[in-house]
């Protein structure tokens, strides 16, 4: 993408970070009107001044957005397809819009409410059955873990991947949360809890799920020129990518993936593009929030995003390479999905913005550029480049 | 008998099938127990399961063959945790992703059934075995080869 930082994110917003179900009975449209409401004061602008809307993850409807906002016109609303692969994509479409001058303030929000008596760990139960689902579906997946918890193995027998490294994620990651107010986990996670915790899906145990929870985010992203003049220091968008290889394709839901991309997160040609265009590398980036549903997914997209080569993922995190404290490249700094919330891919976008405006709680020093990822999914999946 | 835990296999009641023209040869097939794959009339690869078009030369072309099913095991998870309660009475059961024999690293999503866990690995041989459900559904599964 060749608009690099012709467009900044500069206002942040959520609501407070609920467990599953436990944000009734405000409404999932309530929600979201609050995290906006929140990220335009702390932008400094007025609801009033967006005129456009980026989702992703099906998103939401931007008329009664309008109604319950008062935003008088709309000139962009567009949505990346897909689940949260695509999350960050969704800022590079808005980066897109305004440094094209289709719209002037976009706001990317995004709501998850999970339904009473239901949960998002079982998804795959409840969606209607569709022809391309059957081929699944018919093998007994009913959760997201279930299906990553075969590229895991798959990973572990192609490159002698440990569960140990599986269990540093886990460990690093709740580290940062403890530092967080807000985190789920405020106490920290040792080697004998991991490998005490029940085994959920081969090798996936209990600490390598993420959470679930109840939580609406929004960012808001307008041009550089404006920017300048705002409440807060900009987070440039550095590059966008969304997208993705055919041989990755449908992943999980489909399987078909040759040996070099099924145990991996799908996220290669997107970081090569990532970099190319703006011409750094691996070594130039300060902080990586990298989606983490499911703790084998970071070690993948270590390796895909070549902060280590392929197939060294294991040992390049059992070597403390992704600590906030002495690390090489410190991920999730702010406890991540798996420590923290789970809330497709927001929560990160929002740690990212913290890490460039130098106001992160596990702040990172001096960081100039942070890698964002949407979650190695069904393509499209995505990454952004925020920097100062 | 030793105290070897063998692989059950998923409730039915999880599963409702819909099919649509590109995916109704397998299903059919299926029900007389036989493994058909799609291949291209014209350029006689294999093409994606479900597909309209052979991803190859985009000809709508395309044959069924039939396959033995052997194949091996590329992939897999043992499900421990029932996460709904239907699956209660069915874990633990395997997932498994498997690589069909001689065509070109095609790979089916199905389950391993009836082995004992300890024996499954990946790279083990594998063999057909349907089950027939009560709605006339059938669907192949795999045990480990003898």
């Amino acid at each position: 993408m060749k608009i690099a930082k012709q467009a900044a994110v500069v206002g942040i917003g959520a609501t407070p970070y609920y467990r599953r179900g436990e944000s009734h009975p405000q409404t999932f449209n309530e929600l979201i009107c609050k995290a906006i409401i929140n990220a335009t004061e702390d932008a400094g602008l007025s609801v009033k001044d967006i005129d456009g809307f980026s989702y992703y993850s099906f998103g939401t409807d931007t008329g009664l957005l309008m109604e319950s906002l008062g935003i008088p016109e709309v000139r962009y609303s567009s949505m990346v397809s897909g689940g949260g692969g695509g999350s960050v994509g969704a800022v590079q479409n808005a980066a897109m819009a305004v440094a094209t001058g289709a719209a002037n303030v976009v706001v990317v929000p995004f709501c998850m409410q999970q339904p009473t008596g239901k949960r998002y760990g079982s998804i795959m139960s409840q969606i209607d059955p569709t022809p391309d689902k059957a081929f699944f579906m018919a093998g007994g997946l009913v959760g997201p873990g279930h299906f990553f918890a075969m590229l895991a193995k798959r990973h572990m027998h192609q490159y002698g991947t440990r569960r140990e490294a599986f269990c540093e994620v886990a460990m690093s990651t709740r580290e940062n949360a403890i530092t967080r107010p807000g985190a789920r986990f405020q106490k920290a996670l040792t080697k004998e809890e991991y490998f005490a915790g029940p085994m959920i899906a081969d090798p996936l145990c209990r600490y390598d799920f993420c959470l679930e929870n109840d939580i609406a985010g929004a960012l808001i992203i307008t041009s550089a020129e404006r920017a300048k003049d705002l409440k807060q220091r900009p987070a440039y968008v550095l590059n966008g990518e969304q997208g993705g290889r055919r041989e990755w394709g449908r992943s999980i839901a489909w399987m078909n993936m040759p040996d070099e991309y099924f145990a991996s997160a799908g996220h290669a040609s997107i970081a090569k593009h990532l970099y190319a265009d703006v011409g750094i590398t691996a070594a130039d980036v300060d902080v990586a929030l990298l989606y983490d549903h499911f703790s084998p997914m970071v070690v993948m997209q270590l390796e895909d995003y070549g902060f280590c080569a392929r197939g060294e993922g294991g040992a390049f995190v059992e070597d403390g390479n992704i600590r906030f404290k002495g690390g090489s490249i410190p991920v999730n700094t702010h406890g991540g999905n798996l420590s923290e919330a789970y809330a497709v891919g927001i929560t990160h976008m929002i740690e990212g913005v913290q890490q460039i405006r130098g106001t992160a709680t596990n702040q990172v020093k001096d960081a100039e550029i942070a890698l964002v990822t949407g979650g190695p999914a069904s393509l499209p999946v995505s990454g952004l480049l925020l920097s100062r | 008998m030793s105290n070897e835990v063998f692989a059950k296999a998923p409730p039915d009641e999880l599963f409702q099938l819909e099919v649509d023209t590109w995916t109704q040869p397998y299903w059919d097939a299926a029900k007389d127990h036989q493994l058909k794959l799609p291949k291209c009339g014209d350029c006689q690869q294999y093409c994606e399961l479900g597909a309209s078009h052979c991803r190859h030369c985009r000809s709508q072309n395309i044959s069924w063959v039939e396959h033995s099913g052997s194949g091996k095991v590329y992939s897999f998870t043992i499900i421990r945790f029932p996460v709904i309660p239907s699956l209660q009475d069915s874990v633990p059961y395997v997932p498994a992703v498997i690589e069909l024999d001689g065509v070109d690293g095609l790979k089916l999503i199905s389950n391993v059934v009836d082995a004992p866990l300890s024996e499954i690995e990946i790279g083990s041989a594998v063999s057909l075995r349907w089950h027939d459900r009560e709605d006339g559904v059938s669907l192949p599964r795999f045990t480990l080869a003898k």
